[in-house]
């Protein structure tokens, strides 16, 4: 029986179809539904680059688009909670995708993702979390593959 | 105190270990440079010297005017001392400096793009050492300004038309062309903008200076920079040993890597790695490409916001000359006003060669700039990673693609239509 749950969302399709997933689960066990979703700063990196002009805009402006992703990300998930009945709890956090789904699914009793089922070049262009997070969460993880 | 903090940028400790490391990495390959570049020059002297002797021996033996035995006799003490660096002697061969240093043209710049690639995607960096390593990128361009005093007035009006011309067409034209191209193919705006800029202009630079203005999605950018990047490195790895192949000249390398070279950061790297002639060329057009940024902006902004009824009032609150002034690529007055200075001679004289004579405060500025280059080569081949070029896709790609190929080839015709003589910088 699962208590807290963590699904990673990231509003594309595969994640929200991880979502679906995510609240059959929690309702079933009457668990809180966490919905983490990263805020990736790869971006920003950029702004260094050699010849770069208007570097305060484009921190300003990739800040604001993260910022509009989290807010829908949240926001949809808040209205699918509300609509399932199931308890969510939103959370977004900053940094590598990666690192911070591993630490907040730290202490929960499931984390569950979504992936994209991805061939040849896509295969090797993607970061593919699928295939990267079990080795490195340390609670049980679910896969919802698109 | 206070007004001693606001001297400093918030949290400019973290860039200490990344700065220390890129200086490191500068110094190790700059010396290793200078190592193997003393034992090619032994090698060529040991080969020239019994030449000049039997020269020298030809011209007593035949009473020859003393000044022609005289210059003899100082290239010999040249070769001479080129040997005792060494502590050779005539007959030594040195020939792996000549076959690492030469024909497979591992300079500095060698060093630091292919060890700092491999570094960065073999080893890994520390996390401690990215944002020092982010910032060491831009140190370059002290040492474009201080690259000024290369330049003459008189040496830029003799490559200045041809330049402007080349700059027109594959500048203005790559971005007008994918602009229109990406719009017609329903293309979103946001991601046929930055691609436009990006692959006409100067890559990366261009895309942070154009996103903002047709409001690109943060997967475009991701994808736009993505292909930048891949396609700059491997004309960047690529484009040095194509010259050689085709025989370009330095001036006519210079001209190719700055038309075609998709990242600035690549194609300057490109080109001091070709040598100083390919370097004096590239950083002249790319002057004049990185001018070109604004008016780009300005031309995005007419193309995606004004034209368009649903976003022309937005678009019309924009104040067009503040948004010229914030592009406006402001280091660029440095290298022109060093430039002016030179043209009346204030840093040294040009030698009868076109080289800076040594002693004056050109030919210091000309060693210091070298180590800018050098620790802006560090940051930039520790900075390049496969994971970022690995998000290169999409229609980003296609685009990426076609321009690279197009430009590749397209430049290397007219580079060798227009010929050796049009393009050369000239010192004096």
């Amino acid at each position: 029986m699962f208590r807290t749950i963590v699904v990673a969302l990231d509003g594309e399709g595969h994640t929200v179809r991880a979502l679906t997933h995510a609240i059959d689960l929690a309702r079933r066990d009457q668990a809180t539904l966490v919905g983490l979703h990263v805020v990736d700063p790869y971006l920003k990196q950029f702004h260094n680059e050699i010849y770069a002009v208007g570097r305060q805009e484009y921190l300003d402006y990739v800040d604001r688009c993260l910022e509009t992703i989290a807010d829908g990300t949240i926001r949809d998930f808040q209205e699918v909670c509300r609509k399932e009945d199931v308890r969510g709890e939103p959370r977004v956090r900053h940094g590598d995708p990666i690192e911070e789904i591993v630490a907040a699914s730290d202490g929960a009793d499931l984390l569950v993702i979504g992936g994209k089922r991805l061939q040849g070049f896509s295969r090797w262009r993607s970061r593919n979390l699928p295939e990267k997070l079990p080795a490195l969460v340390k609670v049980p993880l679910l896969i919802i593959r698109q | 105190m206070a007004k001693l903090n606001s001297l400093f940028v918030p949290g400019w400790p973290r860039i200490i270990p990344g700065i220390l490391a890129c200086i490191l990495f500068a110094f190790c390959s700059m010396n290793l440079d200078a190592f193997l570049k003393t034992y090619h020059n032994a090698n060529v002297a040991t080969q020239k010297i019994p030449e000049l002797q039997a020269s020298l021996d030809s011209l007593r033996a035949r009473n020859a005017i003393p000044q022609d035995i005289g210059k003899i006799e100082t290239s010999l003490a040249a070769q001479q001392k080129a040997l005792d660096k060494v502590h050779g002697k005539p007959g030594d061969r040195y020939q792996w400096a000549t076959l690492i240093y030469e024909d497979i043209h591992l300079t500095y710049v060698a060093f630091l793009l292919i060890g700092g690639i491999l570094i960065r995607n073999l080893i890994g960096l520390h996390k401690v050492l990215l944002p020092g390593v982010a910032v060491a990128r831009p140190i370059i361009k002290p040492g474009i300004i201080l690259l000024g005093v290369h330049y003459t007035l008189r040496s830029i009006i003799e490559v200045g038309a041809t330049a402007i011309i080349l700059t027109l067409i594959f500048i203005l034209g790559t971005t007008l062309a994918v602009m229109i191209i990406s719009k017609r193919r329903g293309i979103e705006d946001g991601l046929g903008g930055i691609m436009g800029a990006g692959t006409g202009v100067c890559g990366v630079s261009a895309i942070i200076a154009t996103a903002p203005v047709v409001k690109s999605k943060p997967t475009d950018m991701a994808y736009a920079i993505g292909t930048i990047l891949l396609f700059g490195t491997l004309m960047l790895l690529m484009f040095p040993y194509m010259g050689k192949a085709f025989g370009l000249s330095q001036g006519q390398f210079g001209a190719w890597a700055a038309i075609a070279i998709l990242n600035t950061a690549q194609l300057i790297a490109a080109a001091e790695w070709y040598g100083p002639g390919a370097r004096d060329m590239a950083v002249l057009i790319n002057t004049a490409r990185i001018l070109f940024v604004p008016i780009i902006v300005l031309v995005t902004l007419w193309y995606y916001v004004l034209r368009n009824p649903e976003e022309a009032a937005a678009g019309a609150k924009i104040n067009k000359w503040a948004l010229m002034k914030d592009k406006f690529p402001v280091f660029i007055l440095g290298w022109f006003a060093l430039m002016v200075l030179q043209t009346f001679g204030i840093f040294g004289a040009f030698d009868e060669s076109g080289q800076l004579v040594a002693g004056t405060p050109a030919a210091a500025m000309d060693t210091v700039f070298t180590w800018f280059f050098a620790v802006g080569f560090a940051g930039i081949g520790l900075s390049i990673s496969i994971a970022d070029m690995r998000r290169a896709g999409g229609q980003a790609f296609k685009i990426g693609f076609t321009v690279a190929v197009a430009k590749t080839v397209l430049g290397l015709i007219a580079v060798l239509l227009i010929g050796k003589s049009m393009l050369e910088v000239h010192g004096g």
